[in-house]
């Protein structure tokens, strides 16, 4: 305790610059959180995208752009469905409507807002099934024509429950559940009848996808190739090829959320050799005078090392909460949803494992930079500051 | 402690830029002597010091203590005998200024893994003995010249050593206080038996010593003995 008192002590001494190395550190590992949790979030959005329709062919129109499965825009007529029944080797087909809400112009924005998602009533066990709403909710019904399913971010924005109606589009309808999953995707959908979706966006007898499910013993690859060349207008995705489409984008997110990372963590390791070796030179006399007393180098040595070590614990917990409030700023600022949404769910942007995970790296920075003032510290021999000074 | 140094030499630098701060420097301390060492400024006195407190490597030439040659002891036996058998006063006093004077004089003790409640009593009493009972909880800086200079003489003494070697301990004190602090070295020779050796310019530190040695440019000669 004494040891550690003693750390406090010296670096109160040097106040505004201990302050500062402190809110350095806590800036650069802001900086980390705030970028790493937004890509995660980024990445996991789209790699969730992939968990839905496993082991079945995604088909979509031609020279669409595709995100692990989901089409953005693009329009197949709805007798799509018919002709690839026709083609051999599947098992059923399942037409849908997905609509991420893009406006023209907004298509390259970092996070969708909402997304819409109609399908034959009888199929909703492909998305949600009713396990997955809150106490109180059901499915749409057969032969309801406004029911729909709402996630509970949406819900809880615009204070929405089972029971509600809402107007989507000019269309008053009736919200039948709200689904309450940890997903990102369906936290902000809205999930409702093929026919339903088709009449809110205007796509009429038309759909933008359409999901093919094989007959046992027939591969996606190879069913993928017949519905091609049976259908011309079309292209069907299998599940690799779904996520070759979208691995170079989530790959070229995450190698620069990790450059930047490595190069934030450098910056750290420097500042505090930098202030450290700072410190260092300034109390060589203190040093010598524990040397000549007769205190070990490892004392010396670990003092060093506490003092940097305090730096990197207060530095980096100062910016994981900094970066974890920022990561919810930058939430709300990609998608509109209000700041206090998300802050309600930070655990779920920021997950304490990933908070636990950038300070254990932040502090194991600042002991890795009090390395060198801590070695240099050690080897301060009275004799020598003695010299210098008469 | 019995220390004895054989033409011990100490140079610094190399080439035409060599100075040898130290020459062949002949010294035998007994056992609970005062020794005076004299000499003006870059004389060599503090160099001497360091040799003989093992806070320095002699280039040439040998530092017995008590019969053992500990020049070229490893590190961390020099610092062992520095711990426990040796007690070190500097000019510009060298408190640690960020630990109160209680704190200070138990710091050797703690070093030496001694129970905090044995530090603690040992520096009050140390304490008390230089006067400054009523300064446990001051900072170095809150005091004068002379009580940071009885706190290092305190903070020397905490591991009972068998030594003190004082580095001109007077040189930045008046002369009512630089009395005051030749009387405290003098008791610590006197009453405790100890070995003390004193780098000094100051006439009353002389008159106490038993011997006084005079170095100039590093060379060592003996001036009076009592």
């Amino acid at each position: 305790m004494r040891i550690i008192a003693m750390c406090i002590r010296n670096l109160t001494r040097r106040r505004l610059r201990t302050y500062l190395s402190i809110f350095g550190i806590a800036a650069a590992v802001c900086i980390a959180v705030a970028v790493g949790a937004t890509t995660t979030r980024y990445s996991t959005i789209m790699i969730e995208m992939n968990t839905f329709f496993r082991g079945q062919v995604v088909v979509v129109a031609k020279n669409v752009l595709v995100i692990q499965g989901f089409p953005l825009g693009g329009v197949l007529p709805q007798s799509v469905t018919e002709e690839v029944a026709q083609v051999d080797g599947v098992e059923k087909v399942v037409p849908l409507l997905f609509n991420l809400g893009f406006k023209p112009g907004e298509a390259s924005g970092l996070l969708p807002i909402n997304a819409t998602i109609g399908l034959p009533v009888e199929e909703f066990s492909m998305i949600v099934d009713s396990s997955a709403l809150r106490p109180g909710g059901r499915l749409p019904l057969d032969n309801s024509d406004d029911d729909v399913l709402v996630g509970s971010s949406i819900a809880d924005q615009y204070a929405v429950s089972t029971g509600s109606n809402i107007n989507l589009h000019g269309r008053n309808v009736t919200v039948c559940g709200i689904i309450d999953v940890p997903s990102p995707l369906l936290e902000r959908s809205v999930i409702m009848s093929l026919k339903l979706a088709q009449v809110i966006f205007d796509y009429p007898m038309q759909t933008n996808m359409a999901i093919v499910e094989p007959k046992p013993g027939v591969t996606e690859e190879e069913l993928g190739y017949r519905i091609e060349k049976r259908v011309n207008y079309v292209t069907a995705l299998t599940e690799n090829e779904r996520n070759d489409l979208t691995k170079p984008i989530i790959e070229v997110v995450e190698s620069w959320n990790m450059t930047l990372q490595v190069v934030l963590l450098f910056l750290m390791i420097v500042l505090v050799i930098v202030v450290g070796m700072m410190n260092v030179s300034e109390r060589r006399k203190d040093f010598a005078t524990l040397n000549a007393i007769g205190a070990p180098s490892i004392h010396v040595f670990g003092v060093v090392i506490l003092e940097s070590s305090i730096i990197g614990i207060l530095g980096s917990a100062l910016g994981v909460a900094l970066g974890s409030l920022t990561s919810v700023v930058l939430a709300g600022f990609w998608t509109t949803i209000p700041y206090s949404q998300f802050i309600s769910d930070i655990l779920g942007i920021v997950p304490p494992i990933y908070m636990a995970r950038v300070f254990l790296i932040g502090v194991g920075a600042c002991c890795f930079g009090g390395l060198l003032p801590a070695v240099s510290a050690a080897r301060v021999r009275i004799a020598e500051v003695l010299r210098g000074e008469y | 402690m019995r220390i004895v140094t054989a033409d011990l030499t100490r140079l610094y630098g190399v080439g035409q830029s060599q100075m040898t701060a130290v020459n062949k420097a002949n010294l035998r301390v007994e056992n609970g002597e005062f020794i005076a060492i004299m000499g003006p400024s870059g004389s060599g006195k503090t160099t001497l010091l360091n040799l003989m407190g093992l806070n320095d490597y002699p280039t040439s030439g040998k530092i017995f203590v008590d019969d053992e040659d500990v020049s070229l002891l490893s590190g961390n036996k020099r610092r062992k005998i520095r711990l426990f058998r040796m007690g070190f006063v500097f000019q510009t006093f060298n408190l640690l200024p960020t630990l109160s004077v209680l704190e200070n004089v138990e710091l050797p003790m703690a070093l030496a893994g001694r129970p905090q409640s044995e530090q603690r009593k040992r520096a009050i009493a140390l304490l008390e003995t230089v006067g400054l009972r009523n300064r446990l909880h001051s900072r170095p800086k809150e005091m004068s010249t002379g009580e940071v200079q009885r706190v290092a003489i305190a903070r020397a003494l905490a591991n009972d050593p068998e030594a003190v070697i004082a580095d001109e301990p007077t040189g930045e004190l008046d002369s009512k206080t630089a009395k005051e602090v030749s009387t405290l070295l003098f008791d610590v020779n006197q009453k405790d038996k100890r070995t003390v050796i004193v780098a000094t310019h100051d006439e009353k530190i002389v008159n106490m010593a038993d011997r006084v040695y005079s170095i100039q440019e590093g060379t060592l000669a003996a001036r009076k003995q009592r």
